[in-house]
């Protein structure tokens, strides 16, 4: 109990993703640094950044932290953290604390989908994932932009302007890619293409989402994939309910979470030490 | 306090291992001191394996060159234990045995999920699918090539007649589908020779009375054909022994399962308690000197039991987990994590379960004392069995697992967890492996499943024990008590 | 243009409302899934018999997944999608499940109907033994004991005059159904090989007495047909489509075929050939109908233990034989363990003779349609440029 009344105490969340590393630092409980950058080879290493760089914009050192936890596909080698959680436990935490009401997450990431379940106090309740597959993540979108010759925000933005969702018949991101130069060729306008696309990604999640079952309350998008505004809409329809985004960047919720068990770990630790 | 670090170490955290390891040989020599002082093994063919001998198989001469994967992991065995030694070189040496066996005309038998009892008293030696474990830890590796079929259908292993078997006796029924299957197929491309026999215990037959006395024929059919095969003629007197031992064994394997489902500390690290629960299927071709062995074991069980001793490296109060479903145990799955330990593996226990009948007609025991019963039941039915393990073992999570490509587990796995879920309120997880390389499903993904389910049980463990410690309070407190929260 | 056919699809328009009549009358219905639940006695307890089982619609495949998993054949994940979206009215209609249990998945299925949507389901246990005489002790006890459970829903016993009855008019059936077939023995069947499949099918729901009686509207309609004169000048490649169910909706291989022109002269699919192939009930007794439903042309999911005696290939070969077949299309759906597994065996068996084996591996999405029809296309290719230097030389030799 005594540290916590001489002032404010630091964690960090590292997320390292197959795509990108992301960190958040708190004060207590509120944010005060953030940083994402690009996972490279040596994960490990891509950890570090991500941490180094929210320190900076925390304006605090390593050594002012009193815990760090990684999550993330690259958490086994997170040598600076203090403990390892998994980033479906992570998510939660991160979810809840910005929306309390939430009761279930989609999120999408760069080589993965995840649905979770969980209850009022941020816990996991049930939890499904697709990480074996590209269709339904982010990855369908980024091999068919980048076929396109447009950036991911391009395609999102011209899914906005399609009148209709051309349907696209592949579910292998692979496959889609062909089948999309073919609608092309055969006169299909882009918009609709795109919109298409966005469709086939979202129905690929409901039916994720379907197997963990719906317990009311809110429902959160997060992950990078959650800025794409074209896969939100598409989303909200196919699920035919709002999805509530993050204020702060999506692709922070697991790091945001990872440092919010941060806390809750070292208090809890303080407290049997105290006791 | 937080053991992060020690999570991901691809070490043994066994005392002795790590001295081993870290050149520090005195633990291990103390403990070759006192294990030198036990009585080896005798085995069927008369042979003696001195104390002496047996540990220069595992520790200095066979071992150490052809199965390097006997003590990788973080959690191993607990070479303290002269039970344990002598299991691990049962358990290890099989697969050489077997191929010593072969080359003397023993017959080897492919019987997948059939009890072994009936093989030995015919004079052969049974094995169950691959001896999967003895190759699994072998520098071998293993490709399968079927089409969505498991790759663990056992077809590499006759395929490359890397095991010699002389003959396949495979159920049919609600069992794996892929091994008659594979069985078949091999046959009819001419990849192999050798007789094949089903023991057809037909989908949806229960327990009537016709449906006992088909099963009964056909084990008395499938008896003669391997006794043409062996010379060995078929003698009830004979297979009533083989029964009597065989009870014993279960028996024991069955007594360590409890021991670990009672123990607040259960006394064996995930990878003690599955390999023994495994060495059920085949007990490693030995009858006599496997049961003395497991009920070694057992004993030294019952002894950690009272002394509160738990298995090496399990952490404080770790959540336990019981897994079921067809092929899939724990460890590989949990790979470097921590925090759970298992206390049922259904795939291992089924062929313990129960106790066959020492009187009467021999075959007709084999039916109806068939271990495999919960397997083969209308699914519903199955994952009743489940459940009662599951409470006997004081689980506080399942987690049904399935092969990809396996039709018979995959096709329950939504009915049993949900039954599951429904009569104990556990928490459930299905999760499909594969069975591609030497040591599966230590994948990222699967990992990651394991471990978040693993997170999930902890939480809800923490909730649990702050509800008891509030109403503990509330009750000191408030006069005449208060409910419970 | 074939007006049988016309009146067939009337009669199934019709037939819904009949059996929800039925049923408001206090007649029951079994659906059931697989050819080796004898029909003869579910129909002679005065039961309506309908088999179940639906393919071809890869979203109600989809949704069977929330029940069993994604690594189940799409027959059975699509039948399950059939019963959770509850609008399809044999589905809806069906008192009992009864299922012969051959096939393991289908078995599993059927557990899944009861445990998820609460249907009454029984199970006619098939050894797999069935060629040793302790597997037909079994199955006739099985039968017995099955038949017992059945008189208890229809509230009768079972009475021998009836079950006479109703084994010759299923005989009738399957006797007809043959000789639809026969037309395909033509070279310019008056009847094509997919409307053959949607006939047998039809028979499926309807009742047999309707059944029947457009099945011989059918074939004296066909008879009285003109054979077309035409002159032989295009060289037809005529193929044999063995393999996996093709169950009720699933046209997806029908139509590839029939959209490129290729004739298939036969087929030994269970909702296609094999509903009457080598069935013959010799007495109309349970014993009799217990020996000829063991006895019959099998499915590949019963192990027959040699080559020499195995029945699913005498008849392949039959097939072949008298249909004059050019080739075999071996068409089988993912997860179809039975039959993915005798790919290899049958391969090498039809090597041997030197007829052309493709293997079609597919589902119910559309999305592999190309790739199916330039592999057949491709085929066709290679069989017409051999028949036609085959007649090139006959006719060098002639002169």
């Amino acid at each position: 109990m005594s540290q916590l009344n001489e002032g404010k105490l630091y964690f960090a969340g590292v997320d390292i993703g197959s795509n990108a590393a992301k960190s958040v630092i708190l004060a207590d409980d509120r944010i005060i640094g953030q940083a994402i950058v690009p996972t490279k080879a040596d994960v490990e290493k891509s950890g570090v950044t991500a941490l180094t760089a929210a320190l900076e914009s925390a304006g605090i050192s390593r050594d002012d932290l009193s815990y760090t936890v990684a999550t993330g596909y690259g958490r086994i080698s997170a040598s600076y953290a203090d403990e390892v959680i998994t980033e479906i436990t992570c998510h939660a935490k991160g979810a809840h604390y910005f929306f309390p009401n939430a009761r279930a997450i989609i999120d999408i990431g760069g080589q993965d989908s995840k649905a979770i379940k969980l209850d009022s106090n941020g816990n996991v309740v049930d939890f499904v994932m697709n990480d074996k597959c590209a269709a339904g993540t982010g990855k369908f979108l980024e091999v068919i932009a980048r076929a396109l010759e447009v950036s991911i925000d391009d395609l999102s933005r011209k899914t906005l302007a399609g009148d209709y969702a051309c349907p696209i018949n592949s579910t292998c991101a692979v496959f889609a890619e062909s089948e999309v130069i073919s609608l092309l060729a055969s006169g299909e306008k882009e918009e609709n293409i795109a919109k298409g696309l966005h469709y086939a990604v979202a129905k690929r999640v409901a039916s994720l989402f379907s197997r963990i079952g719906s317990n009311g309350g809110d429902r959160v998008f997060t992950g990078g994939v959650a800025k794409n505004v074209g896969l939100r809409s598409a989303l909200e329809e196919v699920l035919g309910s709002t999805l509530l985004v993050s204020p702060v960047d999506p692709q922070l919720n697991g790091a945001v979470g990872a440092a919010i068990l941060a806390r809750s770990n070292k208090l809890e630790e303080l407290e049997e030490v105290d006791d | 306090m937080s053991d992060h670090k020690q999570q991901y170490k691809d070490k043994v955290l066994t005392k002795a291992y790590l001295d081993y390891v870290n050149g520090n040989r005195e633990y291990l020599e103390k403990a070759k001191r006192i294990f030198l002082q036990e009585k080896g093994l005798t085995f069927r063919d008369g042979s003696h394996h001195s104390a002496a001998r047996i540990w220069e198989w595992i520790f200095e001469k066979e071992a150490p060159e052809k199965y390097p994967n006997i003590f990788i992991g973080f959690d191993g065995y607990d070479l303290e234990s002269p039970s344990i030694i002598k299991f691990i070189y049962l358990y290890y040496s099989f697969y050489d045995r077997l191929l010593e066996a072969s080359d003397r005309g023993v017959l080897i038998v492919n019987r997948k999920e059939t009890i072994p009892d009936m093989f030995f008293a015919l004079g052969s030696i049974p094995i169950r699918g691959g001896a999967g474990a003895a190759l699994r830890h072998t520098k071998l590796s293993v490709v399968p090539e079927n089409y969505e079929a498991c790759g663990a259908g056992s077809s590499w292993a006759w395929k490359d007649n890397r095991i010699p078997y002389g003959a396949q006796v495979v159920p049919t029924g609600v069992h794996c589908y892929d091994t008659p299957n594979n069985a078949l197929a091999a046959h009819r491309t001419g990849k192999v020779d050798i007789p094949i026999f089903y023991l057809d215990n037909p989908i949806g037959s229960g327990d009537t009375e016709w449906a006992v006395d088909y099963r009964v024929k056909t084990l008395r059919r499938a008896a003669d054909e391997i006794s043409k095969l062996t010379g060995v003629a078929v003698d009830d007197e004979n297979l009533r022994r083989e029964i009597r031992i065989g009870n014993k064994v279960r028996r024991a394997i069955w007594r360590i399962f409890e021991i670990q489902g009672e123990s607040p500390n259960p006394p064996f690290t995930a990878f003690e308690f599955e390999t023994i629960l495994h060495s059920g299927h085949n007990w490693a071709g030995e009858p006599e000197a496997f049961l003395e062995v497991i009920e070694g074991i057992a004993a030294e069980a019952k002894d950690r039991q009272n002394h509160q001793m738990h298995g090496t490296a399990i952490h404080k109060n770790p959540v336990r987990i019981f897994v079921g479903g067809a092929c899939t145990h724990f460890r590989p799955l949990i790979g470097h994590t921590s925090g759970a330990v298992p206390v049922g593996v259904e795939w291992f226990l089924v062929p313990s379960h129960g106790s066959l009948n020492e009187e009467g007609d021999p075959f007709r025991a084999l039916v109806e004392g068939s271990p495999l019963k919960s397997l083969t039941a209308p699914v519903e039915e199955h994952a009743d069995w489940i459940v009662e393990q599951i409470r006997q073992s004081k689980a506080d999570g399942f987690i049904y697992g399935y092969k990809w490509g396996c039709n018979f587990a995959s096709s329950a796995a939504h009915v049993i967890t949900d039954v599951v879920k429904k009569k104990t309120g556990l928490p459930t997880m299905i999760m499909e492996t594969d069975f591609i390389g030497k040591l599966a499903n230590e994948s990222g993904g699967g990992l990651t499943r394991v471990e978040a389910f693993t997170e999930i049980l902890k939480q809800q463990k923490r909730t649990a024990s702050r509800k008891s410690s509030v109403s503990c309070q509330n009750s000191l407190t408030t006069p005449g008590g208060v409910n419970a929260p | 243009m074939i007006e049988t056919l016309g009146a067939y699809d009337e009669a199934l328009d019709r037939r819904p409302d009949e059996i929800v009549e039925a049923r408001r009358n206090g007649n029951k219905v079994v659906g059931i899934f697989c050819c080796y639940t004898p029909v003869e006695i579910v129909h002679a307890l005065g039961l309506i018999p309908v088999r179940l089982g639906w393919g071809g619609d890869d979203s109600l495949a989809e949704d069977g997944i929330e029940y069993i998993t994604n690594i189940q054949c799409p027959y059975v994940r699509q039948t399950i999608g059939v019963f959770k979206e509850g609008k399809n009215p044999y589905a809806v209609n069906t008192d009992l499940v009864a299922i012969s249990a051959v096939c393991l998945q289908e078995y599993r299925m059927v557990e899944v109907l009861k445990y998820y949507f609460g249907k009454e389901t029984l199970t006619l246990s098939v050894p797999k033994n069935f060629y040793l005489p302790e597997g037909q002790e079994f199955f006739l006890k099985e039968l017995e004991s099955f038949t017992g459970k059945l008189e208890i829903i229809a509230g009768r016993k079972l009475d021998q005059g009836q079950l006479r009855k109703s084994v010759a008019l299923y005989a009738e059936i399957r006797k007809k159904t043959a000789e639809l077939y026969e037309f395909l023995l033509l070279d310019n069947s008056p009847i094509r090989w997919g409307q053959i499949l949607k006939v047998i099918h039809a028979g499926f729901y309807l009742a047999p007495e309707t059944h029947l009686s457009l099945l011989k509207k059918l074939n004296q309609e066909l008879k009285a047909k003109p054979v077309s004169d035409k002159v032989k000048s295009i060289v037809k490649v005529r193929l044999l489509l063995a393999g996996s169910i093709i169950a009720p909706g699933n046209t997806k291989i029908i139509d590839v075929l029939e959209g490129l022109g290729v004739t298939v002269v036969a087929d030994d699919i269970c909702t296609g050939q094999r509903t009457f192939a080598g069935l013959v009930v010799k007495e109309p007794t349970l014993a009799g109908l217990a020996k000829a439903y063991l006895d019959r042309t099998p499915c590949a999911a019963q192990l027959y233990p040699t080559q020499e005696t195995d029945k699913r290939l005498i008849n392949l070969f039959d097939l072949i034989d008298r249909h004059r077949a050019d080739a075999v299309l071996y068409h089988t759906i993912r997860f179809c363990d039975p039959y993915t597994f005798r790919v290899e065996e049958n391969k090498a068996l039809l090597d041997a003779r030197e007829i052309p084996f493709l293997q079609l591996h597919t589902d119910y999405g559309v999305n592999d349609i190309g790739q199916l029809q330039t592999r057949i296309q491709a085929l066709v290719e290679i069989i017409k440029r051999k028949k036609k230097e085959a007649a090139h030389v006959g006719s060098q030799a002639a002169v």
